[in-house]
């Protein structure tokens, strides 16, 4: 597995920038012919971190993108969340056995929003030795329905548990937004790796995430990103 | 209206034909037992939750009361059918008696009708005789995929077909998800011959909504927390009939 540790300082090239962006490619949005063919389009633009697929469609992705050095990975419970941990579980093993690079996976917002971080804590710990270290597990506590007591709360259990990575948000309407990032990184220093999701549609405010702290940032208009930082970086 | 059409003027049918539906990723425990109390007093059909809240649902419910229901790979179904399996089998050891089973919808789009049969099979045979219902997404399918999909569904002893997944699966469009309604019940009538029962989810926000999908032929309904719930169809509990 990668443990995807990248120098953390602002972006000074094109390249430096495209290696923390994260985007993705699910059905039934997409086909499996759409699929393919937005993942060929990235031999086209600098190399970006990763791209997550469907679980089933793992072996097509790395066919296309190991040769361009683009880490595969799959998510679970996500981005509704409220699995069983049993399924977060098998879910985590499926992705080591695919060979899938990442899995991001929803927390325990019943547990978080019930006040119950005992719950928290034995889901997460669950994921962590489901791991084994095998692949990198992003958590997500979904920082766009918590407060900031409950995410506190949340984050302790997690850095309990061996919870290294952490991804703020699942998109799909539910954003993350600066101060996350910064509290987070005031509060836990360097117990986690930050991702962000939910929100992200411009170069500019990718930068400003990178400035607060982020490591990596995922985003649905990667092509029209990727082209803008061309542009602010040539 | 369809010959199937039972009489829905009787609010116990109707009740008896909900499914009080809450997926949404901030519910409580305490909404869970709200809800399982609302389920139990209004006699509806079954409650369906998270996967992760099916025990503290079936702790709720007691034996004859609505089933307990959850989805399995809620909502994209794009896990491997190993990962599926195992959600509806723990599912079941903790209460469920009813599944929801979100197909690969990457599989039918594609046409790779032996995956979409691996795929239902593996689950029919692990998690014994519970009711399951393979949830399609109406609005992304084709006529011919909805036909093939249904066919698979019956010979792998499937019960139900289901219209939509009720999320934004193909946008992030807060109003991009499907909805129920007569049309698409009684086309997943024909689609599937009669042979599978028909689940309506998405948008039922009135009584009569919920009425009209029974007549078209509906067995069962969603209706869901997030749209108002059972207040929003102004339902009186059973327990309080007749006090008045």
């Amino acid at each position: 597995m990668t443990g995807n540790k990248k120098p953390r300082s602002a972006p000074l090239t094109v390249e430096m920038f495209a290696n923390r962006m994260m985007t993705a490619t699910f059905s039934p949005a997409a086909a499996e012919d759409e699929a393919r063919s937005f993942l060929r389009r990235f031999a086209q633009y600098p190399t970006i971190a990763a791209i997550f697929v469907d679980q089933p469609w793992v072996e097509m992705a790395q066919d296309i993108l190991t040769p361009l050095g683009i880490s595969v990975g799959v998510e679970a419970a996500y981005p509704v969340g409220n699995w069983s941990t049993a399924a977060k579980v098998a879910a985590i093993r499926e992705g080591v056995r695919l060979g899938a690079e990442e899995i991001d996976i929803g927390g325990h917002f019943t547990a978080i929003k019930s006040g119950d971080f005992d719950a928290v804590y034995d889901d997460a710990k669950a994921m962590i030795d489901a791991s084994n270290k095998e692949i990198r597990v992003m958590v997500i506590p979904e920082t766009a329905i918590v407060t900031r007591d409950e995410l506190a709360r949340t984050l302790e259990a997690y850095a309990k548990a061996g919870v290294t990575g952490i991804k703020t948000s699942s998109g799909y309407g539910w954003n993350t937004c600066v101060d996350d990032v910064v509290l987070v990184r005031r509060e836990f220093g360097e117990t986690f790796q930050i991702d962000v999701s939910g929100g992200v549609r411009t170069v500019e405010r990718a930068l400003g995430y990178f400035a607060a702290g982020a490591d990596n940032i995922h985003v649905s208009p990667i092509f029209r990103i990727l082209d803008e930082a061309k542009e602010l970086f040539s | 209206m369809t010959s199937h059409a039972p009489e829905t003027k009787d609010r116990g049918l109707i009740a008896a034909a909900i499914e009080y539906t809450d997926l949404r990723k901030e519910i409580t425990y305490r909404d869970v037992e709200t809800m399982c109390t609302e389920a139990v007093l209004h006699g509806l059909g079954a409650v369906v939750v998270p996967s992760a809240l099916v025990r503290p649902a079936a702790g709720w419910i007691a034996d004859g009361g609505p089933s307990v229901a959850t989805v399995i790979s809620f909502p994209f179904g794009t896990q491997s059918v190993c990962v599926k399996a195992r959600e509806a089998v723990v599912a079941v050891e903790q209460g469920a008696s009813e599944l929801d089973i979100v197909p690969h919808f990457g599989a039918i789009l594609a046409g790779r009708w032996d995956d979409l049969r691996r795929e239902l099979a593996e689950i029919r045979n692990a998690t014994g005789k519970v009711a399951l219902k393979l949830v399609l997404e109406t609005d992304r399918l084709s006529s011919e995929q909805i036909s093939e999909a249904c066919a698979i569904a019956l010979d792998c002893g499937f019960d139900y077909v289901a219209n939509t997944v009720g999320f934004r699966l193909v946008s992030t469009d807060p109003n991009a998800q499907g909805s129920a309604s007569a049309q698409v019940v009684e086309t997943l009538h024909n689609l599937s011959l009669n042979r599978l029962k028909v689940k309506a989810a998405g948008g039922v926000t009135t009584l009569a909504i919920v009425g009209a999908l029974i007549d078209a032929g509906a067995r069962r309904v969603a209706v869901n927390v997030s749209l108002g719930g059972l207040r929003a169809l102004g339902l009186t509990p059973r327990a309080r009939e007749g006090e008045s």
